[in-house]
């Protein structure tokens, strides 16, 4: 049970603590999104790391369409990692959508999660007329067809053939172990329920003590948002870091891994 | 020699660590129709279609810094006019004495796109076909399987419907009347002069009377438990759960036992049956409550999704459903016991009153709505019944 869920979403360990820390990556990238951030709670924790379904190293074979076809499914993903390696009391830590899917697994099993932090989260991504998501139907369509044309011109033709690397396998081998791997069909529907998702209704639902950490500047998920996130859910923080962009996590880890050092320790 | 970007027929961008535009050359200036002056500093989200910053965000920057270099990479750029030029992209990124700068180089690729967007679409319909096709192959072997398994499944329940049936009638008929006559028996010799018995035959008599009492209470429960109709009921209608919980509460209401009932979302349900759910866990909380302490239960609810697939492996649709919570402080018990106290005739405490079958029947009036029940307790803490119905 525990080696299989381990091969199944790619499950890595690190650091020497009693508590569990669990990180959840975003929409279009893995684990490896965390390198900058995890080593600083080496020390004090168990981290545990994964990749959903279709992403980084994980085999795209598991993947279930009826099952991710709503954020549901991930956040089952998350439970079911939990099950398995009988974690509790955990910290969960998730980016981007994530930050909704934690909360839906929060919202499932309260007293498995001692605190959720959530990085550049968003219950609604599209306009619905006085919520300001920043997006509309026709902005998403065109983000799927940009994914189309970048995994017809980059994935399949980094493959061996075009590289003329065919005699010599490891070179290929190099390339399609690069980071952020995803399987396009995967990521298109994950776009489609992470994009048009409305996750509004399950913010007040939320029991576990949480955190969101906004960036100054996000186009994905900007401060309104986040501080409509943090308002309609109880028992909630809201830091702001100076950060830029959607990924403080990897523009700025020292303020990000702060943030979080500071909420934990002051929390506990 | 002059700046060669200057004159270079292709899109120049350099880029600092937040983004920002620090320098681009004339080509990419007048195919995006702006001065140099009016980007400078600007972040590069000012060159991106809404769509294109979504990428950007997601996977390119994530991408970019993690692997420092990227090639081939399809994007929108926008024109100060908002007009859409599709661009081929090479990045790679460096660090200049501790400043990270980002290198860009890019061309326009209006023809290659539209070609490459047709070849998409036929790729895509074709897939499409194949997928449907596959799809609906595997759909029709997975429903031949399925009917196979639904004929013997009925084939097996009819049969022990029917076995259940007579067992029925044995408990009720053919148990009752034997245990009528030892009843009858064990009264007349009640009656006897009580001279007539030793102190041992007395105590035995007393001992038939209790015995067979006990057989006849197990024997109603019994009977309960396998007359209570699976089938599926017709009085399904809205039920307001929180008024129900009231009702019920008041039943056990008594000096030093609180109630707290918090808003109750409504299900979709048998009203009668659902009195007699809650009824039996309200029951139990009374029942083991701890000897110490006043009593306190709380029932909470909430809507959330859940995968109404129970028992097939790998099918999922997620249905909201109202979770119910009746958690008490009474005395709890081993959480190891958590399933099988669901169980008919299962129980923990033999000094308990009853034979068990509250919980046992409650799982059954729960399934019977297509729902789910879970219990989890902690000695000397209290426990915690979980149950899922549909929401109405």
């Amino acid at each position: 049970m525990q080696k299989s869920i381990i091969d199944r979403y790619n499950i890595t360990f690190h650091g020497q603590g009693e508590q569990v820390i669990l990180f959840a990556h975003g929409f279009g990238c893995d684990q490896n999104m965390w390198r900058y951030v995890a080593p600083a709670f080496e020390q004090d924790y168990k981290l545990v790391m994964f990749d959903y379904i279709g992403h980084g190293r994980t085999s795209p074979e598991h993947y279930n369409r009826d099952r991710y076809a709503s954020l549901q499914g991930y956040a089952q993903d998350i439970l079911d990692i939990c099950h398995a390696l009988e974690l509790d009391n955990v910290i969960l830590v998730g980016h981007s959508v994530s930050s909704m899917i934690g909360a839906l697994a929060c919202i499932q099993e309260p007293d498995r999660f001692a605190r959720l932090i959530m990085v550049g989260p968003s219950a609604c991504y599209i306009n619905d007329g006085a919520y300001v998501g920043g997006f509309e139907r026709q902005d998403i369509e065109s983000l799927l067809e940009m994914m189309d044309g970048n995994f017809l011109g980059w994935a399949n033709a980094l493959g061996p053939t075009i590289m003329g690397n065919g005699d010599r396998p490891e070179l290929s081998q190099e390339l399609t172990e690069s980071f952020c791997k995803t399987d396009l069909d995967v990521a298109q529907q994950f776009a489609r329920v992470t994009f048009y998702g409305d996750n509004r209704s399950d913010l007040p639902k939320l029991r576990t003590p949480s955190l969101v950490i906004q960036s100054l500047e996000d186009v994905i998920a900007p401060v309104e948002v986040g501080e409509y996130v943090a308002k309609n859910i109880p028992n909630s923080s809201f830091r702001m870091i100076s950060a830029t962009g959607h990924c403080p996590h990897l523009s700025a880890p020292t303020e990000t891994v702060e943030a979080i050092r500071e909420y934990l320790s002051r929390t506990n | 020699m002059p700046d060669p970007t200057a004159l270079l027929p292709g899109g120049v961008l350099v880029l600092d660590a937040e983004s920002r535009i620090i320098t681009i050359n004339p080509y990419a200036c007048t195919l995006l129709g702006y001065d140099e002056a009016d980007l400078l500093g600007e972040k590069i989200d000012r060159l991106l279609t809404t769509a294109s910053r979504i990428y950007f965000q997601t996977h390119l920057y994530p991408l970019i810094t993690l692997q420092k270099a990227a090639d081939e990479l399809y994007l929108t750029l926008q024109t100060r006019e908002r007009i859409w030029i599709p661009v081929l992209l090479n990045v790679s990124t460096h660090d200049q004495d501790g400043e990270i700068r980002t290198y860009y180089a890019f061309i326009p690729v209006y023809q290659r796109r539209k070609f490459e967007q047709e070849l998409i679409n036929a790729k895509k319909s074709a897939e499409d076909a194949l997928l449907r096709n596959d799809e609906l192959r595997r759909l029709q072997q997975q429903l031949q399987s399925q009917q196979a398994d639904l004929d013997r499944q009925i084939g097996l329940l009819r049969h022990r419907n029917d076995e259940l049936e007579q067992f029925s009638k044995i408990i009720s008929h053919d148990l009752q009347e034997p245990l009528r006559k030892i009843n009858l028996f064990a009264d007349l010799l009640t009656r006897e002069e009580p001279a007539a018995f030793t102190t041992m035959g007395r105590r035995a008599l007393d001992g038939v009377a209790r015995s067979s009492a006990r057989l006849r209470a197990l024997i109603t429960d019994l009977q309960l438990y396998f007359s209570h109709d699976v089938r599926s009921s017709d009085k399904v209608g809205v039920v307001d759960t929180e008024a129900l919980v009231h009702t019920v509460a008041e039943e056990y209401s008594a000096a030093d036992t609180l109630f707290q009932v918090t808003k109750l979302p409504a299900v979709l349900g048998d009203r009668e049956e659902l009195i007699r759910l809650f009824r039996h866990l309200l029951d139990n909380a009374v029942k083991f409550r701890h000897p110490d302490r006043p009593l306190t239960v709380q029932i909470s609810g909430t809507v959330l999704s859940v995968n109404s697939f129970q028992h097939l492996p790998d099918k999922y649709r997620y249905n909201d459903y109202v979770r119910i919570v009746v958690a008490d402080d009474g005395i709890g018990f081993d959480n190891r016991y958590r399933e099988d106290i669901f169980r008919i005739m299962e129980k923990l405490d033999a000094r308990s009153p009853g034979i068990g079958l509250g919980l046992a029947l409650s799982k059954k009036i729960v399934e019977k709505h297509n729902g789910q029940i879970s219990a989890n307790s902690e000695p000397g803490q209290g426990t915690q019944i979980t149950v899922l119905l549909p929401v109405a």
